[in-house]
C-alpha cells in the first residue's frame, strides 16, 4: 500500500480545512473555524492502476504572527499551496510558502489552488497573476470547497505528479 | 534536569501525567512497533500489537521514521482524536513517539487566533470593497456580538471608541444605559488601563498583529468575579483593544470535552455490559420457558381428571395463566429476535466488516498480560493477512477473547495457547488451541449448550461458549470442538468472508 503525506499551506481562510473536509468527507460549511496546529486525515485515492492513501496535514494558516514550523513539514511528499481568489495577498504569499517548503524538504511536487471559484465576479486574482505563475511551470487550478468544483481534481492532480517522481 | 531535587522531580512527573495523560509508542528501525501505553484512542490512534508495521495503521508517522534527530509536533488531531502534542526521539533500539494532551493550550490558542483572523478578515473585505479607509463603526455591530468579544479602537487622534454593540456581559460592568464610551469602559477597568499603555508602546514599534495581554480577575457590580482577557491588534496601521470574557467560553469547551472523553471510555463497557445483559436476559427468559413446558403438562393431564368443579375451575385458571406467561416469554424472544435481524447478512454493511486477523491480533496482546501471570505462552500464528468477515468488530473480539480466556484457564500454568486465523474457502477459520487436560468425553458434547457448565473449580465456560455460539450463528457461522490428538482441546468457529459475499 502506498502512502503519501501531503501538506496543506495557506494564508489563514483560504479554505484548506474546508478543501479537505469537502474532498475526505463531503462536507461543506460556511462558519469559518480557524484551525490551531495541525489536524490529519486521510483518504485513499485510485491513481491509475495503484491505490494511494493520501495523508493530509492541514496545517493553520501562516502569517505575520505565526509561522509554520517546519517540523510539520517533514516526510511530505507532496504540497497543495491554497490561495483565497478574492484576496489577492493571499495568492502572492504563495512564493514565500513555496520557497520555505522547498528548504525544509526539498524539491517535492506541489500544486497550487486558488478557491472560492464560487465567488468569481469577487475576484481579484486576475488572469494576468495566473498567467505568470502557469509561466514559472507551476500547475494552477481553480477549486470551490463550498461547491466542490475542481476538488477532486485538485488532489488527483498532487497524487499523480507525487506517483509520477 | 539532573539537578533537579528528587521532590520537584516526582512531583512534575506526577502533574504531567496527571494532566497530560501521556501515551507512547517505541517503534524499532524497521518499522514494527516494540510496546505501546497510555489512551492512545483518545488521540485517534489504532491499537496495535508488537510485531505490527506502525506505517499503515498511524499514517501521522509516514514519511517520518525512522528520526536522525527529535521532532516536536504542537497541537496535532488525528482524525476525531483530541489534539495532542507530539514529540519524536530517537533512540538506540528505536524510536520513541511521546503523545500528550493539548486541549487546554489548543482551546486558548484557538480563541486568539480566531478573533485575530475574525478581525483581519474583516478589514480585507473592508479594502476590497474599495470603501477607502473603512468607517469602523460600520464593522456589523453582529461581529462583536458574534465573538462576544468588546472591541475598543484607538483613534488617530488618541480617542477610544467602542465599537459595535457591546456584549451581553459588559452589562455587569457598566451601566447598559449610559452610551459606553471607550474611555468610560477602560476607566472601569484597572487592568486595562495599564495594559493600554503596553499596547501603545507596542503599536509605534509595530512589532506585529497581535499582542496579548493575558487574562484577570473582575468583580462585577454584584460582586461575582468573573475572568476576562485582552489582546491588542494592529490591523493596517489601525489599533484594536480586544476584550473577552473566557470563562463562558473556557468552561463550555472544557465540559464538552470532558464529557467527550468520559463517553468514550464508557462506550467499551456499555458494549460489554450490554452484552453480557443479552447473553443473560436470554438465558432468564429460555430458564422461565423451561419449567412451563412441564406446568402445561400437568395441567393438561388434571384437566382429564374427573376432578370436583371448584377443582376444574382452578385448574382452568392456570391454564390459561400458563398460556398467558407462555404468550409473553414469546414476545420477549421475539423482541430479541429482533435485535438479532440487525445481524443479518442481509442487512448487514460489508463496509463495516471487521477483520478477523486483526482482532485476532489485538485480543492476543491485550490477554498476553494474562497469561503472562500464570507463565502460559500465548501467540497467534497466521494471522498477517487481512481477512473482512461478517460481525461486528467489538462482538467479534468478545468472541476470541472469550475462547482465549477459557484456554488461558484451563492450561496448567506453564503451559501453551495459540490462536490461528486461516482461509479456508469461503470462509475463516479461527482455532484456539491448547495443551490442558482437554475435556471430558461426557462434557463435550453440551460445551455450547446454555450455562453448560465445565467440571471442577474453573467450570466458568458456560455462559462464555454459549455466546460464543449463540454470536458466531447468527452471523452465519459455525463453532465446534476438536480434542487434539496429544491431550489438550481446539476450540474453533467459522464465519463467511466478506469479498465472496460481494459476488
Ligand atoms: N465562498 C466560498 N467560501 C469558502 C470556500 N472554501 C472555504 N470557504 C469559507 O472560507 C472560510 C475559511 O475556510 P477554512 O477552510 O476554515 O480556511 P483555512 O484555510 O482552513 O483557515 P485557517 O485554518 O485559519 O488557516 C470559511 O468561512 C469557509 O466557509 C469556497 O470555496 N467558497
Ligand atoms: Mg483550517
Amino acid at each position: 500500500m502506498i502512502q503519501k503525506k501531503i501538506c496543506m499551506l495557506g494564508s489563514f481562510a483560504v479554505g484548506k480545512t474546508s478543501l479537505v473536509a469537502r474532498f475526505v468527507h463531503s462536507i461543506y460549511r460556511d462558519q469559518y473555524l480557524t484551525t490551531v496546529g495541525v489536524k490529519i486525515d486521510k483518504k485513499q485515492v485510485r491513481v491509475g492502476d495503484n491505490d494511494v492513501t493520501l495523508i493530509l496535514w492541514d496545517l493553520h494558516g501562516e502569517d505575520e504572527f505565526q509561522k509554520i514550523r517546519s517540523a510539520y513539514l517533514r516526510g511530505s511528499s507532496g504540497f497543495l499551496f491554497v490561495a483565497d481568489g478574492t484576496r489577492r495577498s493571499t495568492f502572492d504569499k504563495i512564493h514565500e510558502l513555496q520557497e520555505n517548503a522547498v528548504s525544509a524538504v526539498g524539491d517535492v511536487p506541489f500544486v497550487v489552488l486558488v478557491n472560492k471559484s464560487d465567488l468569481k465576479p469577487e475576484w481579484d486574482v486576475d488572469a494576468e497573476a495566473l498567467g505568470a505563475a502557469t509561466d514559472r511551470g507551476w500547475t494552477v487550478l481553480e477549486t470551490s470547497a463550498r461547491t466542490g468544483e475542481g476538488v477532486e481534481d485538485a488532489f488527483l492532480a498532487i497524487a499523480e505528479s507525487m506517483l509520477r517522481r | 534536569m539532573a539537578d533537579l531535587p528528587d521532590l520537584l522531580a516526582e512531583y512534575l512527573e506526577t502533574a504531567v501525567v496527571s494532566t497530560r495523560s501521556p501515551a507512547w509508542m517505541h517503534v524499532a528501525h524497521h518499522g514494527a512497533l516494540v510496546g505501546a501505553g497510555g489512551p492512545l484512542g483518545i488521540y485517534g490512534i489504532a491499537t496495535l500489537a508488537p510485531g505490527d508495521a506502525v506505517a499503515p495503521a498511524v499514517p501521522m508517522l509516514e514519511g517520518l521514521l525512522p528520526l536522525d534527530e527529535p521532532i516536536e509536533l504542537p497541537c496535532v488531531g488525528i482524525g476525531t482524536g483530541l489534539p495532542a502534542d507530539i514529540h519524536l526521539i530517537p533512540g538506540e533500539d528505536g524510536d520513541w513517539v511521546l503523545i500528550l494532551d493539548a486541549t487546554s493550550e489548543a482551546i486558548l490558542r484557538g480563541l486568539v487566533q480566531q478573533r485575530s483572523n475574525d478581525l483581519l478578515l474583516l478589514q480585507a473585505r473592508h479594502d476590497a470593497l474599495g470603501k477607502g479607509p473603512p468607517g469602523v463603526r460600520d464593522i456589523p455591530s453582529s461581529l462583536s456580538a458574534v465573538l462576544g468579544a468588546l472591541v475598543i479602537e484607538e483613534e488617530a487622534s488618541g480617542n477610544l471608541v467602542a465599537i459595535g454593540r457591546p456584549p451581553q456581559w459588559l452589562a455587569r460592568f457598566v451601566d447598559p444605559d449610559a452610551e459606553p464610551a471607550g474611555a468610560g469602559i477602560v476607566d472601569r477597568f484597572a487592568y486595562l488601563e495599564s495594559f493600554l499603555v503596553d499596547a501603545r508602546e507596542f503599536w509605534a514599534r509595530d512589532a506585529g498583529a497581535v499582542l496579548e495581554g493575558g487574562s484577570w480577575e473582575e468583580t462585577d457590580d454584584t460582586g461575582t468575579n468573573a475572568s476576562l482577557d485582552a489582546v491588542a491588534v494592529g490591523v493596517g496601521g489601525r489599533r484594536f483593544i480586544v476584550v473577552r470574557h473566557v470563562d463562558e467560553a473556557r468552561d463550555e469547551r472544557r465540559r464538552v470535552i470532558q464529557r467527550a472523553r468520559e463517553v468514550r471510555l464508557d462506550l467499551d463497557r456499555l458494549h460489554r455490559d450490554s452484552q453480557q445483559r443479552e447473553v443473560l436476559f436470554h438465558c432468564l427468559v429460555h430458564d422461565l420457558a423451561g419449567p412451563l413446558t412441564s406446568m402445561k403438562a400437568i395441567f393438561s393431564m388434571l384437566e382429564r381428571e374427573s376432578l370436583p368443579d371448584s377443582m376444574k375451575r382452578l385448574v382452568d385458571i392456570g391454564t390459561r395463566q400458563t398460556a398467558r406467561q407462555e404468550e409473553l416469554i414469546r414476545e420477549m424472544l421475539d423482541v430479541f429476535a429482533d435485535e438479532r435481524r440487525v445481524f443479518d447478512p442481509a442487512t448487514f454493511d460489508p463496509k463495516s466488516a471487521p477483520d478477523v486477523c486483526s482482532c485476532a491480533r489485538s485480543v492476543v496482546s491485550a490477554l498476553v498480560p494474562a497469561a503472562r501471570a500464570k507463565s502460559v505462552n500465548l501467540e497467534t500464528e497466521g494471522c498477517d493477512e487481512a481477512m473482512r468477515v461478517i460481525g461486528d468488530r467489538l462482538v467479534l473480539e468478545r468472541v476470541i477473547s472469550n475462547l482465549v480466556e477459557n484456554a488461558i484457564r484451563h492450561v496448567p500454568d506453564g503451559g501453551g495457547v495459540s490462536v490461528r486465523v486461516v482461509r479456508s474457502d469461503e470462509t475463516a477459520l479461527v482455532e484456539v488451541d491448547d495443551n490442558g487436560p482437554g475435556v471430558p468425553d461426557s462434557v463435550a458434547p453440551t460445551l455450547f449448550r446454555r450455562l453448560s457448565q465445565g467440571s471442577g473449580p474453573r467450570g466458568k465456560a458456560g455462559l462464555g461458549l454459549y455466546f460464543v455460539r449463540m454470536t458466531v450463528e447468527r452471523w452465519g457461522g459455525v463453532v465446534g470442538f476438536t480434542p487434539m490428538p496429544k491431550g489438550g482441546s481446539r476450540f474453533w468457529f467459522k464465519l463467511p468472508v466478506v469479498e465472496s459475499l460481494a459476488d
